[in-house]
């Protein structure tokens, strides 16, 4: 089917309600996703944001037709911010954080994620439909709900909280909180995909592994898990995406100190209130960069 | 190996409605209604019926992939029951063919000897053992993705036949190649079975394949054998209508018992009113109703009153004329009833049949099989 309308767009020509269709698309996607980004983009680079003096500087320097100081002026402004970022103490340790906590929160979506999802497509039982709402939940429910209940769950005054906080294991307001807001918020994108690929899998192939002599576990490593090898790559991608991307739970259960338990996007929101816009933009490409990195290494091999 | 299946039943509960969960009721579909029978070392079990009549079932249990309610398989005498489809070495091959696509051909024909921890040269002979066997040379590093139907058939009967196993059963594994290349999979298939003397039992929908495979057939219906023997048997005589119909046989005529008589050997039955002779069984009376099965091949056609033993002669209307390569089937009304014949197209030609021309069919009482 696939195939067929892709040589249809080829081979047939294009008719005008498919080029209207595809121009409405095209002018969305610029209007509302590519612009703002570009204009981040370019706001990197652009000396306005970085020294607003500089800028009546440069018309100065125009203005005395003293190209060579324009010249110098201009070398000084090329990337500065962003490599400025990478000096910053709080923005380092942010995207150490990110990284650390996203690796933890998307290995343990993972570990339970795998077992469930494939359960969940192999066999029926009763409640299997409300186990399915209750893992896609997360993903309608906003993160800030995820964030109180967390704390309402696991806070300093609670029971669980309290007995764990006295062994040592503090989890609100550390970046243990951290990694379960961002489990939480996370887990459904790669159920979801994991549920599909597992489902996409025929179950006559397992049957066939058997047959030959392969134990239940020999033919889910053996068979069933690489052939749903890309499906689970791609949903591994998508729950990472979010676990970095997430903000409103974690707000609210870290313990929010620059330099310490700041991961890039509070980074972005207390830069942005504390020093203005321009102080947040470096975290925010940092983001951009890794994020557009790591969704077209993942089509590379999802579509390999 | 010799295999048995005694007495298996097994049911599937149905999805309950609202009044079905208020009542507390849960109803079953019954896949399998106390199914038993013997396949001796080195046989083609050919297992035959509709879709949905519990074939697959059953090749689920006997390869322990489905565990039944009632009733035990024995595999050289010996219960199996207990024994999960890894350690059965029991081969299942399906109609999908199942190849896995991530692995070459030569990594999938090995796939089941590599679970069992065989490695080396004795697996290298082994796969090239079967490869020879099915014509597979050359296609070792190949993708399944790029097999052509036919190959992949024979790359997954390889894949079962690499493990040795005891029984080897099929779920309609021609079913999903082109005529030609159906034709082509079955003597290969059988070939194949004799010359490593395999124990096969074969699922099918299509009696062609009992017919040229078979040592054996059993014709299901509803979760029951129907008819069980040999394959010549069951063609020669089937028992019911649904085993005649089903395997196409020819002509069923359904009418009652007129008369009987023992001397003479023969029961007249009465179909829509019109009398034909059939041998004498003792078990029918006088009204009942049966169901007589000719064959077409058994039908003589005639322009003029034939002189013949036979003693069914019908003058009938030829309504239609279907051209089947070098024979013909000739439909003919006689009153109420409608017989199909064969002839050859020589025959066809030099009588000069046509359609709206009268004939005369005649037939044995012989040649009538009455059905159950």
């Amino acid at each position: 089917m696939e195939a067929v309308r892709k040589s249809k767009m080829f081979l047939g020509g294009v008719s005008p309600f498919t080029l209207l269709a595809f121009l409405l698309g095209l002018s969305f996607l610029f209007g509302f996703l590519v612009s703002p980004l570009g204009a981040l983009v370019y706001s990197t680079f652009n000396p306005s944001y970085a020294d607003p003096g500089r800028l009546v500087r440069l018309y100065n320097l125009f203005a005395s037709q003293d190209i060579r100081a324009v010249w110098t002026e201009l070398q000084g402004y090329m990337g500065h911010p962003v490599l400025l970022a990478f000096q910053d103490e709080v923005i380092v340790s942010a995207i150490r954080v990110s990284l650390v906590t996203t690796a933890i929160s998307s290995a343990i979506g993972v570990c339970f994620g795998l077992p469930l999802a494939y359960v969940m497509a192999r066999y029926n039982f009763p409640g299997k439909g409300t186990l399915k709402t209750l893992i896609e939940l997360p993903m309608v429910l906003p993160p800030t709900v995820a964030g109180i209940s967390l704390i309402l769950f696991l806070g300093p005054n609670t029971p669980l909280g309290s007995i764990l906080a006295r062994n040592g294991w503090d989890i609100i307001f550390t970046w243990r909180g951290i990694i379960l807001a961002q489990t939480f918020v996370s887990f459904p994108f790669f159920a979801r995909t994991a549920i599909a690929s597992f489902e996409a899998v025929p179950e006559s192939m397992e049957l066939t592994a058997r047959s030959l002599g392969a134990s239940p576990f020999r033919a889910f490593y053996s068979v069933t898990l690489p052939m749903s090898a890309r499906g689970l790559v791609a949903g591994w991608a998508m729950m990472w995406a979010r676990a970095m991307g997430e903000f409103g739970a974690t707000i609210m259960v870290s313990s929010n100190i620059p330099g310490q338990s700041y991961t890039l996007t509070t980074a972005i929101y207390w830069k942005f209130w504390a020093g203005g816009i321009y102080q947040s933009i470096a975290a925010a490409v940092v983001l951009l960069i890794v994020a557009f990195t790591v969704l077209m290494a993942v089509r590379f091999f999802v579509e390999k | 190996m010799s295999l048995r299946v005694d007495s298996i039943s097994k049911s599937f509960p149905l999805p309950s409605s609202l009044t079905d969960t208020l009542l507390r009721r849960r109803r079953f579909f019954h896949a399998l209604k106390n199914v038993s029978f013997e396949v001796d070392e080195g046989e083609f079990f050919v297992i035959l019926g509709p879709t949905g009549c519990g074939k697959t079932t059953l090749l689920n249990v006997i390869a322990g992939l489905i565990k039944q309610d009632e009733g035990r398989v024995f595999l050289n005498g010996e219960c199996i029951d207990h024994l999960p489809p890894e350690k059965r070495n029991i081969g299942m091959v399906f109609q999908d063919f199942s190849l896995f696509p991530h692995m070459t051909v030569a990594e999938n024909v090995s796939y089941g000897l590599r679970a069992r921890g065989i490695k080396g040269d004795e697996a290298r002979r082994r796969v090239k053992r079967v490869m020879d066997a099915l014509n597979l040379r050359g296609l070792e590093g190949r993708m399944p993705s790029s097999l052509s139907g036919g190959e992949k058939q024979r790359v997954s009967l390889a894949r079962a036949l690499v493990v040795e196993p005891s029984v080897l059963l099929l779920d309609e594994p021609l079913s999903n190649l082109d005529a030609q290349t159906r034709n082509t999979a079955r003597s290969e298939l059988l070939r194949v079975q004799k010359e490593l003397g395999v124990t096969m039992v074969y699922v099918t929908h299509d009696q062609m394949d009992a017919r040229l495979l078979a040592d054996k057939v059993a014709v299901m219906r509803n979760g029951t054998i129907e008819q069980l023997g040999e394959v010549r048997e069951v063609f020669e005589k089937p028992k019911t209508s649904f085993v005649a119909a089903f395997m196409n046989l020819g002509n069923i005529l359904s009418g009652h018992v007129e008369s009987l008589n023992p001397e003479g050997g023969v029961t007249k039955v009465n179909v829509n009113g019109v009398l034909i002779s059939a041998p004498y069984r003792r078990d029918l009376s006088i009204g009942k109703q049966v169901n007589l099965l000719v064959k077409p091949e058994d039908v003589i056609l005639a322009t003029s009153k034939p002189m013949t033993s036979a003693r069914n002669v019908l003058e009938a209307t030829i309504v239609n004329l279907s051209f089947q390569g070098p024979l013909v089937r000739v439909t003919a009304s006689a009153g109420p009833i409608q017989v199909d014949a064969m002839a050859t197209r020589a025959s066809v030609e030099e009588l000069r049949l046509d359609l709206g021309q009268k004939v005369y069919l005649a037939f044995k009482a012989s040649a009538v099989h009455i059905l159950d």
